[in-house]
């Protein structure tokens, strides 16, 4: 009897009842296996239903987004001296490549300065001959970066700019160097920027002199992949890239990056920074696809891909109608 | 209630998440090494308290790295549940000394890159850019003791005594029930 107490009251001193460890009710001991499934679960259902592109689920998500800007965009003013600093750091560690490069750039371009002239006269004349529809200058708001996305397989940020400064779904993003990426989310002050280097991100090109078509692809990694390039082209390192505009969603001509070598492949160098952006442009580009398919985009937010136009391997997705052009705004 | 000291681990891990959701910059496949540093504290809280750590704080770390993000929802809290599993699974190795800490958290961050790029074949239907995962678990890996050192502080408060005791519990936690 006095033994049995013993052992009782060791137990109890020694807690192998558990009575005291946090978490393990003895009520739900069995269950907590089952909350590790179920959460698995949940995981997998909503990756399911995010592949899906459920509507009210990427809106839910995106409102949590939205209210988050703010809080973000706070938080990176107060550690902007720490990121300042980190900027530094890489800048130096690749000042000496970009003094390479800039000399060789300035060697070129002061060959290519005399002809340029030239080119200029023969191309207005032709202009006027062929009556070639001059590209409008397109209007743009510049935003700033409030939050990015640093996982690999989600190329975004998010811009203190949205509906409220006529940025809508599909309108190009530019940075001082070129193409950043696309409007894919819009909320009354926010808005998400999916970058040329998602996964998801299909952009038809135009690639070298020759103006080879393909479309540049994100794998996730800091380059774009080259698809759909005719058999038998020929791409060598250093040539532009820039967009086809095939597809309309991308105005023709906006620069792009430029081929390198990336270990046996061609690859495309974004000629923006994208690991560093901190203001960008919205370019208030409004399809000329809404022409044709603006029948189909009826909700205030649309990103529903749309089929791509013959020939063009991009999957598009519709501008909301009526982007307003803001007074006075220049061509970036 | 929870004390102050409890909920720690969980602050920790909430502040790191918020701190790599931000645009900081950071050049390369480098910048993509922010999303393990959330799960270097969750491991590294795990291996020490895991009593402090349950299942769902770890869910919500990975869906508030999602959202704050914007990437497939459930993509993060499905890798850092399997972290964390693997975590579990791995505590009778825990007490191997600070190298074989380390080493334990390489492997487990090495299993989780493969998982990445399984995960993104299966989600996106291509593969993520290999070679920058792999950079970035490089980075992880050579963090983690920068991490160790700045939580090591913390972890005296938390208190470390009975550790071995929830150890046994955690291992529990996932084998009970089967």
């Amino acid at each position: 009897m006095w033994r049995g107490t013993n052992f009782a009251m060791r137990r109890l001193r020694e807690d192998h009842l558990n009575l005291t460890r946090r978490g393990i009710d003895p009520r739900r001991r069995f269950g907590i296996r089952r909350t590790f499934l179920v959460l698995v679960l949940l995981s997998v259902a909503l990756l399911a239903l995010s592949r899906l592109n459920v509507s009210w689920v990427n809106e839910a998500r995106w409102q949590v987004s939205e209210l988050m800007v703010p809080v973000q965009s706070a938080v990176a003013d107060a550690l902007a001296p720490l990121r300042s600093a980190g900027r530094a750091v890489s800048e130096i560690n690749n000042l000496t490549g970009e003094i390479k490069a800039l000399r060789d750039e300035n060697r070129r371009l002061k060959a290519a300065e005399g002809r340029i002239g030239e080119l200029e006269r023969q191309l207005a004349d032709i202009t006027a001959l062929a009556r070639v529809v001059v590209d409008q200058a397109l209007p743009f708001v510049t935003a700033r970066v409030a939050a990015s996305s640093s996982s690999s397989v989600a190329g975004t940020v998010s811009i203190n700019a949205g509906r409220g400064s006529a940025v809508r779904s599909g309108y190009p993003v530019v940075n001082r160097d070129g193409l950043v990426g696309r409007i894919v989310d819009t909320g009354q002050s926010a808005a998400r920027v999916l970058l040329l280097t998602d996964l998801t991100s299909r952009i038809p090109v135009l690639v070298g002199r020759g103006s080879l078509r393909a479309v540049a692809t994100g794998d996730g990694g800091p380059r774009l992949r080259l698809l759909f390039v005719t058999r038998g082209a020929t791409i060598a390192a250093g040539d532009e890239v820039v967009t086809s505009g095939a597809g309309g969603l991308f105005p023709r001509g906006l620069m792009l990056g430029r081929v390198v070598d990336d270990g046996g492949t061609f690859k495309v160098e974004p000629f923006a920074a994208l690991d560093e952006l901190d203001h960008v442009s919205v370019l208030l580009h409004d399809s000329p696809m809404i022409e044709l398919y603006g029948d189909v985009s009826p909700g205030p937010r649309d990103d529903r891909p749309l089929r791509p136009a013959a020939g063009s391997q991009q999957g598009l997705a519709v501008p909301e109608r009526g982007g307003a052009v803001l007074s006075g705004a220049r061509s970036p | 209630m929870l004390s102050p000291r409890a909920i720690a681990p969980g602050q920790t891990i909430l502040i790191v998440t918020l701190f790599a959701a931000l645009p900081w910059g950071w050049p390369g496949a480098g910048r993509f090494v922010l999303p393990l540093l959330p799960f270097a504290i969750v491991h590294y809280w795990v291996l020490r308290r895991p009593d402090l750590v349950p299942e769902w704080l770890v869910f919500a770390t990975g869906l508030t790295f999602d959202v704050l993000t914007n990437g497939p929802l459930g993509y993060w809290s499905l890798i850092y549940l399997t972290g964390y599993a693997m975590t579990v699974a791995a505590l009778p190795w825990a007490g191997v000394g600070r190298l074989g800490r380390w080493a334990l958290f390489a492997a487990l961050i090495a299993i989780l890159a493969c998982a990445q790029v399984l995960l993104s074949i299966a989600y996106f239907n291509q593969a993520i850019d290999a070679w920058s995962v792999a950079v970035a678990s490089a980075w992880a890996v050579l963090l983690y003791p920068i991490v160790v050192m700045m939580l090591g502080g913390l972890r005296g408060a938390v208190g470390e005594a009975d550790a071995h005791r929830h150890r046994d519990t955690a291992r529990a936690r996932l084998e009970r029930g089967s």
